[in-house]
């Protein structure tokens, strides 16, 4: 195992992430998330849609990253066109540019630095080209994407619906069970994509309903969560 | 009983003084020229049933409109070997598109896969509207996957791949579509597209600027639910059709 991994996997890494709940506010508020079977049958939705998608981006940057300086802003890009929610752009940049505050001291590189020209980086660029700088591997980014997703939903589970944290705990050891196989078909899209050089290429996945969730939570009043 | 069919339709629009439209047709997509920027879509066999392969290539010339719309909803069948029913379509858009088919209905034990791919260029526009429903009046429905590519300039706008399948627990879960039967899309390119998002008996819409030229509208719920709100936004996209300053 490679200790630097869980510096990065870690939740205490100052990386802004407690302020979103990865979409289980706007599920709870509604009724449609109640209890940890919900909490699991939702993020293994996730991890085969959106998830995948962020997890192919963060295993595409950590293996840019370990060609030098790479030119970001189209892998970026391809961050956006697969976000149709403004609101999830908004929540990715917000986490990658606080997250890249921390990287940057952390694991200082070239590939770190060339990221500063993007301003706010999507989060699972940053995430990939930091877990670069640790040493990762391409499956290693992608589980750490996919373990940013259910950890920070998991939190905020408990959190908003007082739900059971032993029962939370088997929910994401499952999960991440589950998360394996998408990692590896992840880090292999990213591979392909990666040799072409056509960030085209990479997965796409999403879900409607997390998107159109994500704008109305964007839109209420109060929220505990900014998503 | 048929097995499954291939098919490429094709329709370009030139533009003049009184723009031209030329198409090609093969069964079973027909066209029907409805009016001057008009055509009609007409499904000329029960179907598409799994095994079948349909696409239409659309290309539409600057300063040129095409108003295309499908006569009925199109409702996927299982063939009779099983297997995926495909349709696609691609357009390059130099012009102005506004495509409006009705709702693709994936029966039980169907399943579809369509892809849609437009190329808008700068000063050209689109509207494009998708809906996907589960089955039919109590059915859970089949499996659905709808791909969507779309680029403005040559810039990558939305990319973006909807899964849904009315048999698997995790797709119709809180993940997935919370057990709603239909899924409506709106994308505009190139123009100023709506905004605002609500909360109706039935369905839940939003719409979200894209990160570039362009704009998309989602809507989840109920078939009926769906459709009405595509429709209203979709009025109230015509009422404000004031081509947006393009960047």
């Amino acid at each position: 195992m490679n200790p630097e991994l869980l510096v990065l996997a870690d939740a205490r890494l100052p990386s802004g992430g407690h302020g979103h709940s990865g979409g289980v506010e706007a599920l709870a508020t509604r009724g449609l998330l109640r209890a940890s079977a919900d909490l699991a049958l939702f993020l293994h939705g996730r991890l085969r849609t959106g998830g995948e998608t962020i997890a192919a981006a963060a295993a595409a940057a950590c293996l840019l990253a370990g060609t030098g300086a790479p030119e970001w802003a189209p892998w970026d890009a391809a961050v956006d066109a697969r976000t149709p929610s403004a609101a999830l752009r908004t929540a990715s940049r917000g986490q990658g540019a606080a997250l890249l505050r921390t990287v940057a001291r952390a694991w200082p590189g070239p590939a770190i630095t060339a990221l500063h020209a993007l301003v706010r980086p999507h989060h699972p660029i940053v995430l990939g080209a930091a877990a670069a700088g640790a040493s990762a591997t391409a499956e290693d980014a992608a589980a750490l994407a996919l373990h940013h997703l259910t950890g920070g939903a998991a939190t905020a589970a408990v959190r908003l619906l007082g739900l059971d944290p032993l029962a939370v705990a088997a929910v994401t050891a499952e999960l991440a069970r589950a998360a394996r196989p998408i990692a590896a078909s992840a880090a292999a899209a990213a591979r392909t994509a990666v040799a072409a050089g056509d960030p085209a290429l990479l997965p796409a996945g999403g879900s409607p309903l997390h998107d159109v969730l994500a704008q109305l939570q964007e839109s209420a009043e109060v929220t505990l969560f900014a998503s | 009983m048929r097995y499954g069919v291939s098919a490429a339709a094709s329709v370009q629009v030139l533009p003049g003084e009184r723009q031209r439209i030329r198409w090609s047709q093969a069964w079973p997509i027909l066209l029907r020229p409805t009016g001057d920027d008009r055509v009609h879509l007409v499904q000329g066999a029960g179907g598409p049933l799994g095994g079948d392969e349909l696409s239409l290539t659309l290309d539409v010339g600057a300063g040129a409109r095409l108003d295309l719309r499908s006569a009925a909803a199109t409702v996927v069948q299982p063939g009779a070997d099983g297997g995926c029913a495909r349709w696609s379509v691609t357009a390059a858009v130099a012009g102005c598109l506004h495509w409006a088919p009705e709702p693709s209905i994936v029966t039980d034990g169907a399943e579809l896969d369509s892809r849609l791919r437009i190329d808008v260029a700068r000063g050209g526009s689109a509207v494009v509207v998708e809906t996907a429903v589960l089955g039919r009046h109590g059915q859970r429905g089949g499996r659905y996957r709808g791909e969507l590519v779309a680029t403005w300039a040559g810039r990558p706008l939305l990319t973006h791949v909807t899964q849904l399948d009315g048999a698997d627990p995790v797709l119709s879960g809180p993940g997935g579509s919370a057990g709603a039967r239909a899924v409506g899309s709106v994308l505009v390119v190139g123009r100023a597209g709506g905004s605002g998002a609500g909360e109706l008996p039935g369905v839940r819409w939003a719409w979200s600027p894209l990160a570039g030229p362009g704009a998309v509208l989602l809507a989840v719920g109920d078939p009926g639910a769906v459709s009405a709100v595509l429709h209203e936004q979709l009025v109230g996209l015509t009422n404000a059709a004031v081509p947006a300053a393009t960047r």
